[in-house]
């Protein structure tokens, strides 16, 4: 054929590109099609094989990653690669065992020190992960022996060294090694492993901030944690500080339930917590909650948790978009009211109580923890009415004061509006919720016109639907239907026409 | 799914494209991306040029107006066949003549559309890259025919990359055409902005870090920004690609890495090579660089997780040529297999 297209991998050989990502050890190895290049392997190329080798190894097939480089070196039995490459491949499936012998052979054809070093450390590295530490420190320091200052080799002196327990001679390796090589992620964490160790006991606190919270990789928080708990097991029952932390901790590597047997009411000296630090324990414990839906009987921690972020941190930092993250919402405001049992607080609850399905609701009312804050929880949605009772009161208030204050007038309307929308997304019946809406839509015909008067219209129809007997919104709606102008609605059914001492609408 | 030559007909049929038209139009006719958030368009408008004008496509003037350069048929390789790549701009109307021709005499040529649609690392977008147009023949006299048939010019007595070697300067040269002139006591330090790090192969805020002799620093008087290189109490207003490899050079810094068995250099993308240089490597293989981020190379004495320029068919002298233009030793060979390192915390 004259003309043919290709892609750039094929263009360029999928094992070449393999190689180039092996070589700058890089994770992102893009997905290639390698079948073509395996149907036209030379028969003799050793190379060809190991590199084909190598780009199984990377994509995880270790059956063929280790086919290959036997192939390479029955090919070419002094490739040095190749037996550096199958030995790693076999260490990475767990089979140091097997690994040594491939290592020692490839000893043979080293080219060099650096070539004899590097084998050295492999050597070190199998032995090390047998947990056979005096023979890793024997050919760390064979290793090291090559290349005195190879912060690699230090590093894992240290390591050896540490894990058989000499931790003073680990840690001088290790802070050398990061002396050379600051930049290296696995010694940093190996520096500060060491620095944990090293530190005095009055600092677990720090141990916990300064340390954990910055390690990303969830089993390596694992580990330090424990580490860190091993160390301060004895303080767990004296010091509730320190219990808090060690909470802290457990809540960081998302072991709620261990968590909660930790903390307790002492509360954090947090002032030394950043806002990062804040947020993330927030969003552990949220999503959490998120999981276990609907389970508001395990809030005990909600106090720590509270103490620890700050009521006014928690609402700024959660948002409340999506209905099915009511959750979310119910527990900031549950947390200020922890921390700040104003009437205020309370009210807010009430509102966004109204919000939540009735299956939510029915789940609140047993939990023991809302029954201790609410002394009577019938009384929620009365709560709701007052509050907004309130916010209308202060509306009627700007309206009087300020003729262009409409915008101003609109948002908090639009809150309002917001709240009654979402208790009738849970219960489309409602028509107290109706009467309230249509309501507040008259009151906002004078300066959204018509739109405000066909939304008044629609809920007064609906509640006819609902209600076809209702006298009440039978006149009103004829008022309206007939009236030539927003003004004459307004007089005609008066401000307060819904409004009674305990809310709107209650008559 | 967008046109992988958008750009490459679009400014063929303009001629030209200002710098605002560019930066207007980059997210249309260059990247193929839904979800733009997580890309750093900056660099990627900035990498596409680099790589139009490596592939020799385009050339930039003084007020970084983007030109495009008259189509070219260009001599890449030359051993049992003739391999040629078509550069400069390009037509659907050129590209159906090529084909048409080609298809007459299917035993004399081929030619093989190679699909650059290179992964932007970390994130499932695209640069359209074009297609990069090869043409295969046993003889160059049919590749000049092909090109005196359809109208355009071409180049295919010596394989380009060698001709472009001809013209470039080495890092020596640059340095012995500087003028010396500026003193540190001069030194107008409020309009520093930027110094050069050795240890992170980028401009970062002036700090604490570069005290030493030899300094690479960002001046900006306005409307104007300057480099200047500092050594031993003497300075010189540079060029950027330059003046970078002239610091690393001083302080004998090794950054590019070269396999000899696959035969592919690696450049850090932070630190692109001067253009003709660039445009040198990528006429090995006629195909753009591709991006590649690195992880620990902290061994060789390079920044964790800094992108790689990756060109390929780049034969071992061609290398060398580049590392010593560059004054640069090339790493080779002592990259893989890699040493391992032992983990406290698992």
């Amino acid at each position: 054929m004259s003309v043919k297209k290709v892609s750039w991998d094929q263009a360029i050989s999928p094992v070449n590109v393999a190689v180039v990502y092996h070589d700058l050890r890089s994770s992102d190895l893009p997905t290639m099609d390698i079948s073509q290049i395996v149907e036209k392997i030379p028969s003799e190329d050793a190379q060809y094989f190991y590199y084909i080798g190598l780009y199984f190894a990377l994509i995880g097939d270790t059956l063929n990653g280790l086919e290959y480089y036997n192939r390479a070196l029955s090919i070419n039995p002094k490739f040095f690669k190749a037996y550096l490459s199958k030995g790693d491949l076999l260490l990475k499936i767990g089979s140091a065992e097997e690994a040594i012998p491939v290592f020692n052979q490839s000893l043979d054809y080293c080219l060099n020190d650096n070539q004899k070093g590097l084998v050295f450390g492999k050597i070190g590295y199998s032995y090390y992960t047998l947990s056979d530490y005096p023979n890793a420190i024997v050919f760390f320091k064979r290793a090291l022996d090559m290349d005195t200052k190879n912060s690699y080799w230090l590093n894992n002196l240290g390591c050896a060294n540490t894990q058989f327990g000499d931790n003073v001679e680990g840690s001088k390796y290790i802070r050398e090694s990061f002396g050379l090589n600051s930049q290296n992620p696995i010694i940093q964490l190996n520096h500060t492993y060491i620095t944990v160790l090293q530190e005095g006991i009055f600092h677990l606190p720090q141990l916990v901030i300064r340390y954990l919270v910055p390690i990303n990789d969830q089993k390596k928080r694992e580990k330090l944690l424990k580490n860190i708990i091993d160390r301060y097991s004895h303080l767990e029952t004296k010091n509730k500080n320190y219990q808090n932390y060690i909470g802290l901790g457990y809540l960081l590597i998302g072991n709620i339930e261990r968590s909660l047997q930790f903390f307790n009411d002492d509360g954090f000296d947090c002032t030394s917590i950043s806002n990062e630090i804040k947020l993330q324990v927030l969003y552990t414990v949220l999503e959490y909650i998120n999981h276990e839906k609907g389970n508001f009987t395990k809030y005990n921690f909600l106090k720590v948790l509270t103490n620890l972020c700050g009521s006014e941190f928690i609402l700024k930092n959660t948002t409340y978009q999506d209905p099915e993250d009511q959750n979310i919402y119910i527990l900031t405001i549950y947390a200020q009211c922890l921390r700040d049992p104003s009437p205020q607080n309370y009210k807010k609850l009430a509102e966004v109580f109204m919000t939540l399905s009735h299956e939510t609701q029915t789940i609140l009312k047993t939990d023991p923890v809302f029954k201790q804050s609410f002394s009577n929880i019938t009384d929620l949605e009365d709560e709701a009415d007052c509050e907004l009772t309130k916010i209308l009161g202060n509306i009627s208030k700007y309206e009087r004061e300020l003729n262009d204050a409409h915008k101003k007038n609109a948002s908090i309307f639009d809150h309002v509006i917001a709240v009654y929308e979402n208790i009738l997304s849970h219960s489309p019946e409602n028509t107290r919720v109706m009467k309230k809406l249509a309501d507040i839509f008259m009151r906002m015909v004078s300066y959204r016109g018509v739109s405000a008067r066909t939304r008044v219209l629609e809920y007064y129809e609906s509640i006819l639907r609902i209600d076809p007997n209702d006298e009440e919104v039978k006149k009103i709606l004829l008022s309206i239907r007939y009236s030539s102008s927003p003004k004459d609605i307004k007089q005609k059914i008066g401000k307060n026409h819904f409004k009674t001492k305990n809310g709107i609408g209650k008559k | 799914m967008k046109d992988q030559n958008a750009f490459l007909y679009a400014i063929s049929s303009l001629g030209f494209l200002d710098s605002t038209d560019y930066q207007r139009e980059f997210s249309n006719l260059c990247l193929d991306s839904g979800f733009t958030d997580d890309i750093s368009i900056e660099w990627e408008r900035e990498k596409f040029v680099r790589i139009l004008l490596s592939l020799g496509h385009i050339e930039l003037n003084n007020k970084k107006r983007i030109f495009v350069c008259p189509p070219q048929l260009t001599l890449i390789r030359k051993d049992i066949n003739h391999l040629s790549v078509l550069t400069g701009a390009r037509t659907p109307y050129l590209l159906e003549k090529l084909i048409e021709y080609i298809e007459y005499r299917p035993e004399l040529l081929e030619l093989i559309i190679v699909e650059q649609k290179h992964p932007l690392a970390r994130n499932g977008a695209h640069l359209l890259i074009p297609d990069a147009i090869f043409i295969k023949s046993k003889n160059v006299k049919e590749l000049r025919e092909l090109a005196k048939t359809v109208q355009i010019d071409y180049q295919l007595e010596k394989p380009n990359s060698e001709n472009l070697f001809d013209f470039s300067k080495s890092v020596t040269d640059y340095r012995n055409s500087l003028m010396w002139d500026k003193r540190t006591t001069d030194d107008p330090i409020k309009s520093k902005i930027k110094v050069f790090s050795t240890n992170y192969l980028r401009f970062i805020e002036r700090s604490s870090e570069t005290t030493e002799n030899q300094q690479l620093a960002l001046y900006y008087f306005p409307p104007f920004y300057e480099y200047w290189l500092w050594e031993c109490g003497r300075g010189a207003k540079v060029k950027k690609d330059w003046g970078r490899y002239l610091l690393l050079n001083l302080i004998q810094k090794r950054v590019l890495i070269y396999n000899k068995d696959s035969e592919w250099l690696a450049v850090p993308s932070t630190l692109p090579l001067p253009k003709v240089l660039s445009r040198s490597l990528t006429l090995c293989s006629g195909l753009a660089p591709l991006e590649v981020y690195s992880e620990d190379l902290s061994n060789y004495g390079l920044p964790y997780g800094i992108p790689f320029s990756v060109y390929f068919l780049v034969t071992l002298s061609v290398a060398e040529k580049i590392a010593q233009r560059l004054g640069q030793e090339l790493i080779i060979n002592e990259i893989s297999p890699h040493p391992d390192l032992c983990n406290l915390m698992i």
